[in-house]
């Protein structure tokens, strides 16, 4: 008996070690040693012909100071697009999910710079902390911090709160939701999610079939849903109907209904799984609802409408 | 995001959680009778492309009251290692004996306490069990029937929850000798639920529900 008293003791005391929260990042599926943007041979959702490459002088590779609570890490960035114009162009700011790094998520950031023509508009991404090769190790508060600097530099560089877009995919859908509620450096002008999920606690309680807390297995805080009723700038949601990781009926469907703001647009891509929305919608149909969404005058034929 | 590696974090809960339903008593055990028992066990899933169970642990404790009322109660150690502290309480009586057959019943309930945010979750459960001996007079083969009970009505974000049983069949055999008790079972684990559409990819038929496979150890005292 003493042995198993001994024995509970010890898992109590391992409790403070383990949640789950450092799982769901994963950052180094493919590790790099250095970007190979649109020469990555590695794996991606898919790819844009040769035709559409960005001009060299178009494409800026550099690195940002990302400021966690005095824990400074210096992160890599992308920014597509011509810096000198910052000052006067709407730029696209985009929050990749929680796999690999910039190369693996280069085909969406590019196919964005094609938004209208090519660089209409300015088109900026970033590697979290522990991504590609940006120092540190990820976390909540570290995609925040990170994604905030992003803004800070591009406030520096001259951008107003009315021409920052901000767009998130998957993971990233958390930073694009927590700094268009809680903006700091600027005010993002327009909000878009793809597939975005509701929170940590759904992805457990859908998969386990019972109403148990997700406090009960992690720290994270992170909640779309809850602080999407914050946000007032325009929102535009795009989440394909047979995403089989982040279910539309009980992630997407949440968030978008939880909107509050001035208006709001749906769409739900028929077909498309969580990965290949761009392909399955077509490049030219996406880069069009994108561009119009920005520009104010979006008109799509299966387009959920709330203003 | 990336789907491995959330779904590893998930299944490592998701078998935390259906350990829940470790294998109980079938039948009362005697008067003043002990039982210290250790499970392991988990729902059946793709993973990589191949079928796996993570085997994840509870150990617990029964003692016979009369010898038609046994109590057993368990604790589910993995869910301790991640903050939670899981266990379960069952009282276990026949209610119907034939000759080499009949029928018991469990009834009593899963408790969680959340350590680091003080949160308490209460499911009660119950089971209707056949046994059926066999030649060897001591071993025997069964089936449950088991239902638990969520009563909460929402869930996250205020969403109706539409289903408050969550049932389970089970098939399983129990070998018993003098000192100890080795038990199989398996479970079809909530079997009407649909289980497309979300992260974990469990193996059943229908797309319903998930198959789970467990085994236990007892030693008598």
């Amino acid at each position: 008996m003493k042995l198993i008293i001994l024995f509970i003791l010890f898992l109590i005391f391992l409790t403070s070690c383990l949640k789950m929260d450092d799982f769901l990042y994963n950052p180094n599926v493919h590790p790099i040693d250095n970007y190979s943007l649109h020469n990555y041979k590695g794996e991606v959702d898919f790819r844009l012909s040769d035709s559409l490459k960005i001009a060299d002088s178009m494409q800026h590779l550099f690195t940002i100071y990302s400021n966690l609570n005095g824990d400074i890490k210096r992160i890599y960035a992308l920014y597509i697009g011509d810096i000198q114009r910052i000052a006067t162009d709407t730029v696209i700011l985009y929050c990749h999910g929680n796999k690999n790094h910039l190369d693996f998520y280069y085909p969406r950031i590019q196919l964005l710079s094609l938004t209208g023509w090519k660089h209409r508009f300015g088109v900026m991404s970033f590697d979290y902390r522990g991504y590609g090769l940006s120092e540190g190790k990820p976390s909540e508060e570290g995609l925040y911090a990170d994604t905030e600097a992003a803004i800070k530099w591009l406030k520096e560089k001259g951008l107003t709160d009315d021409r920052l877009i901000i767009y998130g995919f998957s993971m990233g859908t958390a930073p694009a939701t927590e700094l268009s509620a809680n903006w700091r450096h600027l005010k993002p002008a327009k909000l878009i999610l793809e597939a975005p999920f509701a929170s940590a606690e759904v992805f457990f309680q859908d998969a386990v079939g019972l109403a148990l807390p997700g406090s009960y297995v992690m720290n994270l805080k992170i909640d779309n849903a809850k602080e999407i009723q914050k946000i007032q700038q325009p929102f535009l949601w795009i989440h394909g109907t047979n995403d089989n990781f982040i279910s539309i009926k009980t992630h997407g469907e949440v968030v978008f209904r939880n909107y509050k703001g001035i208006k709001k647009y749906g769409l739900r891509v028929s077909g498309a799984n969580h990965s290949d929305i761009q392909p399955i919608l077509g490049f030219e149909k996406y880069n069009k609802i994108i561009e119009q969404f920005i520009v104010g005058n979006l008109n799509y034929d299966n387009l959920i409408k709330a203003e | 995001m990336n789907k491995i590696v959330i779904k590893v974090s998930l299944l490592v809960f998701i078998f935390v959680l259906y350990s829940c339903s470790s294998i109980r008593l079938i039948k009362p055990i005697k008067k003043g009778e002990k039982l210290i028992t250790a499970d392991i066990g988990g729902p059946l899933v793709i993973f990589s492309g191949a079928p796996i169970f993570l085997p994840l642990t509870s150990i617990g404790g029964a003692y016979g009251f009369t010898d038609n009322f046994s109590l057993q109660t368990s604790l589910h150690t993995t869910s301790l290692l991640f903050g939670t502290f899981h266990m379960e309480s069952f009282a276990n009586t026949n209610i119907k004996n034939f000759d080499r057959s009949g029928f018991s019943l469990n009834y009593g309930v899963y408790y969680f306490w959340g350590l680091r945010e003080n949160i308490f979750s209460l499911y009660p459960a119950f089971d209707i069990n056949y046994y059926r001996h066999y030649s060897n007079k001591n071993n025997y083969f069964y089936t449950s029937f088991s239902s638990l009970i969520e009563l909460r009505n929402t869930k996250a974000f205020n969403e109706p929850i539409k289903q408050q049983i969550i049932p389970t069949l089970s098939f399983g055999h129990r070998w018993l000798k003098e000192k100890y008790e080795f038990g199989v079972e398996l479970k079809y684990l909530n079997f009407i639920k649909d289980n497309t559409n979300i992260v974990v990819e469990y193996i059943a038929p229908f797309n319903k529900g998930s198959l789970g496979l467990y085994f236990s150890l007892s030693k008598k005292f």
